[in-house]
């Protein structure tokens, strides 16, 4: 920032954001209060009928009942859907809004109900009648789907050491604590959803296609008083607001109860080898198998599949891969991606891999990893290492002493590492990122992007971006999101903003305002030339300024908005991080505790370190969810700040980026950080879970058998009774 | 459905004889709102009213009577955090207090309601017990005859299991405590052979769920007798998620309160016990003697000050 | 039926079901929105108010039982001109994300540091263990939280202890 927090607090009175100051009073609004006390009275509203059975028939969807209950305005099924397409794209058999005479999982939708109180809702979905034949057969079918083949490299014909382990990661049940809920605005013809946050442009022109109208009839606000839940939807719930508005032509709402919740991840197993030769201590082949449960519909398993393939071999130089992955479909709810595109988990079995042969050679993992880096595309990745291993020296775990009767072991202590690299691919086609920046009257600037909103983190980087480039505080900034008036056809279906390119159009951004504030200033100065210094336009020569807020306001007919579209893009940045975790288990009772997480990150230059600090962080509380949900009876696994660690530390490669205001930086932080996170939060503490007990891991959640020690026959040396 | 809150014990006493039967007794209700997110609605085909006792002081004091110690069946589990008799004679129930659920919870869930729920992960159920409490009830009135209470021991209270379905689907399985609808808990008696014998010792012990509002896996709580520096008697009981209720005597009888010959007992112990018999769910049995072990290692530890 | 309470300070005659839960009654009724929803079973603490003092989740009380209560919500914690000093911390160590469960953090973070100005970082987890955050992992909530419990450096303000 260019200009320090007094000054600024002395001519704004406030350094937060009225964002962040909503959020702390309890004045922020998420779509769950605009269900409890915000919405119009004139609203309607929908709830789903669901299949009770996985894998079913149906023929007949009876709802002549309802026209006897007061207030039921109509049922929705299948037919009365303009087009009845399938969620996502890519899938060639993908589920369908409405089933339109079978059913695959528990919980299928299959017609809507629209009525105009809550309670006539309850009797409306109680008197839908439909008549099922369940299938007991197809309830607890396998079905593979597609296949896929990753190979590079060539296989050598000397056979060499092998270790191998298989693998299994069941989806992990999981929701944010926010039920799904939200309200959509019919007038005129238009649809205005107000879910918290705003549609991206695929979803909004899928919306379009479904109703059968045109894309500039749909939009999205934000909350208008600042608090918005970041971006998240679940495309059930815009299309049934769609359509049930659409059809009834009234304004409705729908809020989803924790059990209707579209949750769980996408599931794993397989098998994974590595081979080495101990001679040069090089890894030489990468073969295996992976397994991904898609649930009932394929969706984007496919995609994800094959990224985490390419994940598989993380940063290291085999000379040959050969893997092979199938998707394969379970009568279960459809899986998601869980933060990011799939939870690239296959991380941490190529890790223990690692590990594993690190240990067979009898050389320190760290040296083994280095030596074997992938020679191109990883040379972050390098840097990464030498840094952890500033952080934490390789150090061999005492091993148990035989001589001690079991109750002396005070604890045991493991201690795990976990790399990832990213590679994004080039990519062929962007969802344009348009940013704009307006110089308000109180002389603070919004910044409104049509990406889907950001959260409050992402916003304040975007805020350290233009603030740098205007010489100004980070905290004159507020960030909106709006939708685009015109529509055009999006090119990639982008269902969260990638700050890596909304980082690049801000800066242009405020570049070209830049060019306007310094105008402005001129003629407001009646200067030759000014500079944009601490907040104010500054003719140097005169020793005269203006602040921004003055020139606003004097000078209102000038013109103090700009607004870019970022089209080209070019290759973003890879980011790669390495993690150490340190834990220690009971000896007896298995009590564990995640002592400590130190990660190194390639992140390209940071904007805003406090909000990759956070990325860290929920990443080690996620990893841990993945890690104990066994021992929960509930779909919601997240740790409480009783679970720890005691201590989360980031640490950050140094970029000398310094002052951008001139220049643009070569590139905006990287693609990818949450996906990366987690997976090597996650491999470490796998690691160190690993090198504590002693056993290899194949399965997470951890099972409880893995947790508790083992009965001990004669390795517990007993004192000899006294009688 | 009606909501009765009387004051007065008269009133109550009154209102449970008069129509008892159809009315469902309730405390604190965070057990039963937590699990019937319908309530009332969902036990409408068995009861016709809640009697709210939760906020009846004369039920929530706790005093000593005669060297013995009675807390009141609607005293909040966070009161006896900060007990000072219990602080001083009987600190598992202590620990035991502070490791229910969590502080929301623990500040407005009653010693009664914990109780009468029955829950095998209770922490205070299984001190209780090891404490040998007594509960005293004041039993229904029967035919012209007002009710009378009588005291009985806790581990008599229940009486094999019971499953609970709320319409959200959930299930859950607990001890069945055997009051009738109109008997009322008036209070629990801590007796004073155990808490003012000379030598007298308690610990409480639970594992800690990995995701920590989960439930517990093994609670165990341990009393006992131990003078000159030798153990008289100590006995345990264990409960949890994954045992059901397991009471022993623990072969501690003439030790020397010193690490070697208690932990070897101990571990011995452990080692022979049919833990199988009293597997609910969890790890293997084996595993269960390991863990139950080292929670009474624990205590052990902590009672010799290391 | 007639529940005679206090809410925020001041006293209320509420004439309203007794099994409406508090949590309802304080969203939908009177539209005070800052104890949030999140599981309805008393686990994510997103609920958190004060009934005399105390912390608890307004999910998990009936209006019949606050009779005679008083009950205090974020809305009442606020200060008109400013921020409370539990306030100010969690905004100065950027211990917010989405926000959601922030309102039940500050009750029982204000709760605890009446009763113990002074608790050290595991006092502070343990009073935090009705809370969950899926989006923070609580590191900086605990810091504001310890942030506030040091001494002050100076009147009416809260020192915050750097952290490397």
């Amino acid at each position: 920032m260019t200009i320090s927090d007094s000054a600024y607090v002395r001519r704004f009175f406030s350094l937060y954001s009225q964002e962040e100051k909503d959020k702390v009073r309890g004045h922020a609004f998420y779509p769950t209060d605009y269900l409890s006390a915000l919405l119009p009275t004139e609203v309607a509203y929908v709830g789903v009928v669901r299949s009770p059975y996985a894998g079913a028939k149906f023929t007949k969807i009876d709802d002549s009942k309802i026209k006897d209950i007061p207030q039921m305005l109509r049922v929705i099924t299948a037919r009365d859907i303009p087009r009845n397409a399938s969620f996502g794209s890519r899938a060639a058999l993908g589920q369908l809004i409405l089933a339109e005479n079978q059913v695959r999982y528990r919980g299928e939708p299959v017609a809507l109900v629209v009525a105009a109180s809550p309670e006539a809702l309850q009797k409306g979905l109680k008197a839908v009648e439909i008549d099922w034949e369940p299938d007991a057969v197809s309830k607890n079918k396998r079905e593979q789907t597609q296949t896929f083949h990753h190979k590079s490299g060539k296989a050598g014909s000397e056979k060499f050491a092998s270790i191998s382990l298989k693998f299994q990661f069941p989806s992990l049940q999981t929701r944010y604590l926010e039920s799904e809920s939200g309200w959509v605005e019919y007038h005129d013809e238009k649809l205005t959803f107000h879910i918290g946050s705003l549609l991206s442009e695929s979803q909004r022109i899928w919306l379009a296609q479904v109703l059968d109208i045109e894309n500039s009839k749909i939009f999205a606000k934000e909350s208008p008083l600042g608090g918005q839940f970041g971006g998240r939807q679940q495309r059930e719930l815009i299309v049934f607001l769609a359509l049930a508005a659409y059809l009834t032509k009234l304004s409705v709402c729908l809020h989803f109860s924790p059990t209707e919740q579209d949750i769980g991840s996408y599931g794993y197993q397989g098998e994974l080898s590595v081979s080495y030769d101990a001679r040069t201590k090089k890894l030489l082949e990468l073969k295996g198998k992976i397994s991904i449960d898609a649930g009932s519909y394929a969706g984007n398993a496919g995609l994800v599949l094959q990224k985490t393939m390419e994940h598989a071999s993380s940063l290291y130089d085999f000379k040959h891969i050969d893997l092979e992955g199938e998707v394969v479909l379970t009568s279960t709810h459809p899986r998601r991606s869980l933060k990011g595109e799939g939870l690239t988990a296959i991380t941490w079995v190529t890790e223990q891999l690692v590990e594993s042969a690190a240990k067979a050679l009898e050389i320190s993992p760290l040296e083994f990893r280095s030596a074997n880096l992938r020679s191109s595309g990883a040379e972050h990745s390098d840097l990464v290492l030498q840094e952890v291993e500033k952080l934490e020296k390789p150090f061999r775990l005492l091993p148990i002493d035989r001589n001690k009767p079991i109750w002396d072991e005070k604890e045991i202590v493991g201690k795990g590492f976990g790399f990832q690299v990213f590679q994004p691919l080039t990519l062929k086609e962007f969802d344009q990122s348009e940013v704009s920046i307006e110089l308000l009257h109180s002389g603070t600037f919004l910044i409104r992007t049509s990406n889907l909103t950001l959260d409050l983190h992402a916003k304040s980087a975007l805020c350290e971006v233009a603030a740098n480039v205007l010489h100004t505080h980070p905290k004159a900034f507020t960030v909106e999101g709006k939708m685009k008036e015109e529509v055009g056809k999006a090119a990639r279906r982008e269902t969260y903003p990638e700050f890596y390119y909304l980082a690049q159009a801000t800066w242009n951004a405020a570049n070209l305002l830049k060019k306007k504030l310094l105008a402005a200033g001129e003629k407001a100065l009646n200067a030759s030339e000014v500079i944009l210094k601490e907040g104010a336009v500054v003719d140097q020569g005169m020793n005269r300024k203006m602040g921004y807020r003055e020139l606003a306001f004097t000078h209102a007919d000038h013109d103090v908005q700009v607004s870019f579209t970022l089209t080209d893009v070019g290759q973003p940045h890879g980011c790669s991080a390495g993690a150490v975790s340190r834990v220690s288990f009971h000896p007896l009772t298995g009590e564990m505790r995640v002592e400590s997480v130190k990660v190194v990150l390639d992140a390209g230059p940071v904007f805003y370190q406090k909000g990759l600090e956070i990325q860290v962080e929920t990443a080690v509380s996620w990893a841990m969810a993945a890690l104990f949900s066994s021992e929960v009876s509930s779909e919601q696994p997240i740790p409480t700040p009783l679970d720890g660690p005691e201590e989360v530390t980031l640490f950050t490669l140094p970029y000398p980026i310094k002052d951008y205001s001139e220049e643009q930086p070569d590139f905006f932080g990287s693609r990818g950080i949450t996906d990366v996170l987690m997976s090597v939060v996650l491999a470490s503490l796998v690691n160190a879970i690993r090198d504590a007990r002693g056993l290899e891991l194949e399965e997470i959640p951890m099972p409880l058998e893995f947790m508790y020690p083992k009965k001990k026959h004669q390795t517990v040396h007993m004192l000899n009774f006294k009688r | 459905m009606e909501f009765i809150s009387p004051k007065y014990l008269t009133e109550a006493f009154e209102i449970l004889d008069e129509k008892g039967g159809e009315l469902k007794i309730c405390a604190g209700l965070t057990h039963i709102l937590r699990f019937y997110s319908d309530f009332p609605e969902e036990l409408s085909n068995f009861y016709k009213g809640v009697l709210h006792i939760g906020d009846m002081t004369p039920l929530a004091e706790c005093r000593e009577e005669s060297g013995r110690y009675s807390i009141g069946a609607v005293t909040k589990i966070a009161a006896l955090e900060a007990d000072a008799y219990l602080a001083r004679y009987a600190p598992s129930v202590l620990d035991a207090a502070h490791s229910t659920s969590t502080p929301q919870i623990r500040n407005h869930r009653t010693v009664g309601g914990e109780i009468a729920w029955g829950s095998y992960h209770s922490p205070l159920i299984t001190t209780f017990m090891a404490l040998k409490a007594k509960v005293r009830i004041r039993l229904r009135s029967s035919r012209g005859q007002a009710g009378r209470e009588e005291n009985i021991e806790l581990v008599d209270l229940y009486d094999g299991e019971i499953e609970r379905s709320s319409t959200g689907g959930g299930q859950h399985t607990s001890r069945n405590a055997r009051t009738k609808s109109q008997d009322l808990i008036l209070k629990f008696i801590l007796p004073s052979e155990v808490l003012h014998m000379p030598g007298a010792f308690s610990f409480f012990r639970a594992l800690t769920p990995k995701i920590s509002t989960e439930n517990s896996g093994v609670v165990l709580a341990v009393s006992g007798v131990a003078q000159n520096g030798v153990i008289h008697s100590a006995s345990m009981v264990a409960s949890g998620l994954w045992i059901g209720t397991l009471e022993a005597k623990l072969p501690l009888e003439g030790v020397k309160m010193s690490d070697a010959h208690i932990f070897e007992r101990l571990y011995a112990f452990c080692d022979r016990y049919s833990f199988d018999r009293y597997r609910r769910e969890g790890p293997s049995a084996s595993q269960l003697g390991l863990v139950v072990f080292g929670l009474l290692k624990e205590g052990f530890s902590g009672l010799l000050g290391r | 039926m007639i529940i005679e309470w206090s809410l925020n300070g001041r006293p209320l005659r509420s004439e309203v079901s007794p099994f409406r839960r508090l949590l309802d009654y304080l969203r939908s009724d009177l539209k005070l929105l800052g104890a949030k929803e999140g599981c309805r079973e008393g686990k994510c603490g997103a609920c958190t108010v004060w009934i005399d003092g105390q912390v608890a989740n307004a999910c998990l009380k009936l209006m019949g039982q606050i009779d005679g209560k008083e009950v205090t919500t974020i809305e009442g914690l606020n200060e008109k001109e400013r921020f409370t000093p539990l306030q100010e911390a969690f905004l100065t160590c950027s211990a917010i994300e989405c926000g959601f469960c922030i309102p039940g953090m500050i009750m029982t973070g204000t709760a605890l540091l009446h009763q113990d100005p002074n608790p050290g970082r595991l006092e502070i987890r343990e009073a935090l263990k009705g809370h969950l955050c899926a989006c923070t992992g609580y590191q900086k909530m605990l810091d504001a939280i310890e942030g506030v419990a040091l001494p002050p450096a100076s009147e009416g303000q809260a020192r915050m202890r750097i952290r490397r």
